[in-house]
């Protein structure tokens, strides 16, 4: 079993990209688990898969990487009891530290072969989220295990080459992939890099 | 030795981030394309009030407005240029469920829920929260005495039945407007009536009305509207409701105001008002960066060129940079040598 933890702040698109992973898996035939997190007490992520088409586990009303995160290791060992899923995919909140999430999945004792960390960036508000709180982006983004530029679709001219370079500054050797999950722009690629 | 550690409080990543979460759940009754329009302009609000409370907004906002099986729409707010994003479609439903949420940085929880709970206070949506709202919305519709007025929103109240918040009450008839035992119609177009039977609220029909020796003025005009989204809606229906008021005030008597919005890669959307409290919308504006559209407007007493340039004003008003039959704004403007446009000024 493979477990996939989409780490990236709020609004960056990991609902969406969270849709098009789970659609390239059940295209595969393989059997994917999807579990989606949410900081408030209202859950609305739920709907959104629902509307779209897709079963989730969903835990709202807080942080599976600090408050919820004995709700997150039960969570997984009933998914792995009761669905015993090829892959898992995990979406936190975009408040949450997807490495601390990972940490908890690795004690929950589920058999996760291998654990990746998909960071996603939000090429649209990049500027403004690295002028407020780059201290938090660069938690979020440390352990990421590659990085995909979200919302490609809708760059300026030249904001693609200007936010890859500082990426790449930034974590030299992470792969970086501009990509629009909302068109599915060069999603193969990621595609190619998931097991 | 210190205890220090015995108070340490380890950071949740939310504090971390500074950033908060707030929520809140209720229903909808009489859900439809305009009540879908008028919560994601909800959202908008509050994510200007985001905007200019945190200087930007980092975060999202959103919605979902379901059924009782779970199957809806949701409304997602993250980009205040790109607005509301609409998934899924609802047609009309007696009742829905909704979840409206916000998850942003650099606000006050407390302030941005009760932020929150304005915005849709403010949408006209026929709404109840699963929770107590704030104390502004505690008032419940409590009717005065005297003439005592409500503080909470400004609304006046009388010392008769009416609604603080414009609720229409039928009569025996079904008819939303009320009759005046001194022979006032209910258009409040000045003509006066025999006597108090007859309603004169669609047909006109009273003796000595003089509704029908007006002229029929039916004006119309083409354009194309930049930068538009779906919640324009709303300001669309805004800007056809101060046509119909401006004509009303004029002493006329509006018939109906039409606007057709025909986007180039979408399904075009008609909103149409046929009553003040009555408009019909078919299909949805979707965000797009440039849509024709045609706005027709029939109407009697009121002369067509000061009704021709209301409309053009009106269209100016639903926000995005308009341009009707190629001009960018209003040429009755122009010619005003002391500056004072007269256009606007009511007929006696």
């Amino acid at each position: 079993m493979y477990v996939y933890i989409i780490g990236g702040f709020l609004g960056s698109g990991k609902t969406t990209l969270l849709m098009r992973l789970a659609s390239m898996y059940t295209k595969r035939g393989l059997k994917t688990a999807l579990l989606v997190n949410e900081s408030g007490e209202i859950g609305v992520d739920g709907a959104t898969l629902k509307a779209e088409g897709y079963d989730a586990i969903e835990l709202p009303n807080g942080c599976i990487c600090c408050s919820l995160s004995g709700t997150l290791q039960s969570a997984l060992q009933n998914i792995e009891n009761d669905i015993d899923p090829d892959v898992i995919i995990v979406e936190p909140t975009g408040l949450a530290l997807p490495h601390k999430v990972k940490e908890l999945v690795h004690v929950s004792g589920i058999d996760a072969e291998e654990m990746f960390i998909i960071g996603v960036v939000d090429i649209q508000r990049f500027e403004d989220l690295i002028k407020k709180k780059e201290q938090f982006f660069s938690m979020q983004m440390n352990h990421a295990d590659f990085i995909l530029i979200n919302k490609c679709d809708i760059a300026k001219e030249g904001q693609i080459e200007e936010i890859t370079g500082w990426l790449k500054d930034k974590y030299p050797g992470k792969p970086i992939i501009p990509i629009s999950a909302s068109t599915g722009e060069n999603l193969e690629k990621v595609y190619e890099m998931m097991r | 030795m210190s205890h220090e550690h015995e108070h340490h409080h380890e950071q949740t990543s939310l504090e971390m981030a500074g950033g908060c979460a707030v929520g809140f759940t209720g229903t909808i009754n009489g859900y439809n394309a305009d009540a879908e329009a008028r919560f994601s302009k909800a959202l908008l609000e509050t994510g200007k009030w985001v905007t200019k409370e945190s200087g930007v907004l980092l975060g999202h906002i959103k919605a979902a407005i379901v059924k009782e099986d779970g199957s809806g729409i949701t409304l997602n707010l993250t980009d205040m240029e790109n607005g509301v994003e609409h998934h899924g479609t609802l047609g009309p439903q007696d009742k829905v469920k909704f979840s409206f949420m916000s998850a942003v940085l650099d606000v006050d929880e407390h302030e941005l829920k009760h932020a929150m709970w304005h915005a849709i206070d403010d949408t006209g949506l026929d709404y109840e929260l699963d929770e107590p709202a704030c104390h502004c919305h505690d008032h419940d519709h409590h009717h005065h005495d005297d003439d005592e007025e409500c503080c909470c929103h400004g609304h006046h109240h009388h010392d008769d039945d009416e609604c603080c918040h414009g609720h229409h009450h039928d009569d025996d008839e079904g008819h939303h407007h009320h009759h005046h035992d001194d022979g006032e119609c209910c258009r409040s177009h000045g003509h006066h009536h025999d006597d108090d039977e007859e309603c004169c609220c669609h047909g006109h029909h009273h003796e000595e009305c003089c509704c029908d020796e007006d002229e029929d003025v039916v004006v119309d005009m083409t354009g194309s509207i930049s930068g538009i989204r779906t919640e324009d809606t709303v300001n669309i229906i805004d800007s056809m409701d101060e046509v119909w008021e401006w004509i009303e005030g004029r002493h006329g008597v509006p018939e109906y105001i039409e606007m057709t919005i025909a986007p180039e890669k979408h399904d075009w959307a008609t909103i149409c008002m046929m009553d003040k409290d009555f408009t019909y919308i078919s299909g949805r504006i979707p965000a797009c960066d440039k849509v024709f559209f045609r706005i027709e407007c029939a109407a009697f007493g009121v002369e067509e060129h000061q009704l021709k340039h209301r409309l053009f004003h009106a269209v100016e008003d639903i926000g995005p940079e308009c341009s009707v039959n190629g001009d960018t704004h209003c040429h009755c403007h122009d010619s005003h040598d002391e500056g004072e446009c007269h256009c606007h000024d009511h007929k006696h």
